[in-house]
């Protein structure tokens, strides 16, 4: 009798020892380590900022956060390769688009069609509220691999200050690359009379591709083919708009001679530049100035108007070891509570742009008044950064080659036919 | 019993020297060890990682002599070690002849403080961060807001250099930036070279009535020759690495006017992902360096007097 009862008694422990372990496992715990580009001194923070929500709702799973330096993107992604080969084993990446076919291709990354599948309805708001080239940006034959996090376009800040003081009428909304040409000249002014200009109506000094290629798209054309197969600088089209950039610094000169780094911000506060491209992140630099007489208009169209954009997001590492404590903090990113953030606190505005479009009307509490073409663009012409798995030398040989236009040391047509022969073998499909 | 005290007394001298030999070993361990370590460990590793390809993210794969094969073929690398052998020559000579000057002019008598005023104000260029001195010579030298072009135009010069994106220019600011930084340890170095010349030499040779040149020429210049050969040796090897100012002023540029030996091996590891060939092309700028060090020493043994 006592053996029956201890018999039935251990059942019991057994069983309930047994529940017990699968329900501890239904919720996701441990730890998951994070990749993020760290590219401003408040980068990390924001980030210990997201963690913290994050762990209000998990407090069982611990992100360990890895901060990768870089200037460009380039820089992340090159940071990132050598995080990985000194051993680390992320679970979770803060990518861009730039960065997409890289990991992709190299099959590092998890697709989230089943993890989003098995949601059911719970992920429909977010895709609902997002613009569908946002989306599509992070496809790959087909799957998604990364959920939009913010997203970044080109669009030309202008002084209003320097606008007034020489005269010249702001920016209409669909005004064409003559019109720009025009008031970029009229504010281009001698100062100090020594034969030299040294005010500037524009500046494209700084930035890599992504700032540049604007020029080139509003042609109506792409440094590679759409297919992302073969470089394409032998187009008309393309030359015609590095000429056009050329001409700007050495016939008209109304564009200073660009160097590596500069700080155009910097000379659009002081009044020594009209116009610049930038996407929402100059606002940080001009609102920490405290600098506001400033608005953006849309990308000057020849005559087409045309912008550039590109995506970041967060995706699974292949080799995770905890994919769903990784999934539980995509998911948690998505949510408009924490794009909410992407909009940034009242002394302090961030610099790039929410995913979700409800969200996104929330920038308008900063500068500038025409915040609307931000988010605007993605319903009108816009084409994503041309990324293809070797971006990084992309970039780095077109931009050697671009240098040295802006040089004056070499002919457009010279520097694109040689940039096409060195790029055939990198920008490949086969 | 004699006999017991004087085996005794043997051993102990054994054990004495032991001891002394155990404690040299001790005490050269930790260099040692940061040399296994940092040099010659990386130094292997580079060897072996030259005969791979290997893109930092998916396994190396053993390519042998594949990668040398690429040297040969590189279309660019041929102008790669041109210009930093021409930014080399401008570099070692503009330090070697300024510091020496610069040193000649602080090498007489005057005022403790003020003598140590002008050694920290040349050396202190030497310890600052290279990397935040170059950021800041951007500023300086850009094109049409910079204050240097400023200033020159204020002197006459009409036209605006390119300092930064000129093919012409560019080298010139490199080596104004790498100058202003490092020539204070050359002055530094000769000082000391200098000081430690006998006064007895140079008041013989007044007293022959030698001029200050001669004084120069025959005294200075021979019984320095030791910190010459070495301040050549190490500039030289300096110099034929530099990166830090072409990475920052010029990004290399435009195209490869600026591109050094260590900024082409940089970019092809770090934004080419080619780690393999990356190494191969470190593996042949040492073996350059060691071919020349080596010719420096020999050549050396003809004009350097040691005392």
């Amino acid at each position: 009798m006592f053996r029956k009862a201890s018999l039935v008694l251990l059942l019991v422990v057994m069983v309930f020892g047994f529940v017990a372990s699968t329900s501890a496992q239904d919720t996701p715990s441990g730890e998951v380590t994070f990749v993020f580009w760290e590219n401003t001194t408040t980068a990390r923070a924001g980030w210990e900022a997201h963690v913290a929500r994050f762990n209000e709702i998990y407090p069982d799973i611990t992100v360990n956060l890895i901060g990768v330096p870089g200037e460009i993107w380039s820089d992340y992604l090159q940071g990132t390769a050598t995080l990985i080969a000194g051993g680390e084993t992320p679970d979770i990446i803060w990518v861009a688009t730039e960065g997409v076919r890289f990991l992709v291709d190299l099959g590092l990354m998890t697709p989230l069609d089943d993890l989003i599948a098995a949601e059911g309805d719970a992920l429909q708001p977010y895709f609902d509220d997002i613009a569908p080239a946002l989306l599509d940006s992070f496809r790959v034959d087909g799957s998604l691999y990364f959920l939009p996090f913010s997203w970044n376009n080109m669009v030309m800040f202008y002084n209003k200050a320097m606008f007034d003081a020489a005269g010249v009428e702001y920016p209409s909304d669909d005004w064409t690359r003559d019109d720009f040409v025009a008031a970029a000249t009229a504010l281009t002014a001698d100062r100090d009379g020594d034969g030299n200009n040294d005010q500037f109506g524009f500046s494209g000094s700084g930035g890599g591709l992504f700032t540049t290629i604007p020029w080139v798209l509003a042609n109506g054309t792409n440094i590679v083919t759409d297919d992302l197969c073969a470089p394409n600088l032998t187009d008309p089209a393309v030359i015609e708009a590095i000429q056009f950039l050329h001409d700007l610094t050495y016939v008209q000169k109304i564009a200073p001679a660009p160097g590596t780094l500069t700080d155009v911000g910097l000379q659009f506060i002081n009044g020594d530049v009209a116009m610049f491209g930038g996407g929402r992140w100059p606002i940080i630099q001009l609102f920490a100035e405290g600098f506001e007489d400033f608005d953006i208009a849309p990308w000057p169209g020849n005559p087409e108007q045309t912008t550039i954009y590109g995506v970041d997001g967060f995706g699974i590492f292949q080799s995770s070891q905890n994919p769903e404590a990784a999934w539980e903090f995509l998911k948690f990113m998505s949510s408009a509570d924490v794009q909410q953030l992407l909009v940034g606190t009242e002394d302090s505005p961030l610099g790039n742009i929410p995913a979700l479009r409800s969200v996104a009307e929330g920038i308008s509490q900063f500068p500038p008044e025409n915040y609307e073409i931000y988010y605007g663009s993605l319903d009108g012409n816009v084409r994503l950064v041309p990324s293809p798995p070797r971006f990084n030398e992309l970039e780095s040989i077109f931009m050697r080659y671009y240098n040295q236009v802006m040089a004056d040391e070499i002919s457009v047509e010279d520097a694109m036919n040689a940039a096409q022969t060195e790029l055939s073998s990198v920008v490949t499909c086969g | 019993m004699a006999q017991n005290v004087l085996n005794r007394n043997v051993l102990s001298y054994r054990v004495m020297k032991r001891r002394e030999t155990f404690a040299a070993y001790g005490f050269i361990l930790p260099t040692l060890v940061g040399f296994l370590l940092f040099v010659l460990g990386p130094m292997l590793a580079s060897f072996v990682l030259s005969m791979y390809d290997w893109n930092l993210l998916t396994p190396p794969v053993f390519v042998g002599l594949g990668n040398w094969q690429q040297l040969f073929a590189d279309a660019r690398i041929g102008g790669v070690y041109l210009t930093t052998a021409k930014l080399s020559l401008m570099v070692v000579t503009c330090n070697m002849t300024l510091g020496l000057g610069l040193a000649v002019l602080l090498d007489r008598k005057m005022p403790y403080l003020l003598r140590n005023f002008f050694r920290i104000s040349y050396f202190f260029p030497y310890v600052v961060s290279g990397v935040a001195v170059s950021l800041i010579w951007t500023f300086l030298f850009n094109r049409d807001l910079g204050p240097l072009n400023y200033y020159l135009s204020q002197l006459g010069l009409s036209a605006r250099t390119n300092w930064l994106n000129s093919s012409q220019f560019s080298p010139l600011a490199i080596v104004i930036a790498d100058v202003w930084k490092n020539v204070g340890f050359y002055v530094l170095v000769f000082l000391g070279g200098m000081q430690a010349i006998s006064r007895d030499y140079y008041e013989a040779a007044e007293v022959d009535g030698a001029s200050g040149w001669q004084q120069f020429r025959k005294i200075t210049l021979p019984l320095l020759s030791p910190t010459i050969l070495f301040l050549l040796v190490i500039s030289v090897i300096g110099a034929l690495q530099i990166f830090e100012q072409p990475q920052i002023l010029t990004n290399g540029g435009p195209g490869d006017a600026t591109r050094t030996v260590v900024l082409y091996i940089y970019e092809q590891g770090f934004r080419f992902f080619d780690m393999g060939y990356a190494a191969t092309i470190a593996l042949s700028l040492f073996v350059i360096i060691l071919i020349l060090t080596i010719i420096q020493f020999r050549l050396s043994r003809r004009w350097v007097f040691y005392q």
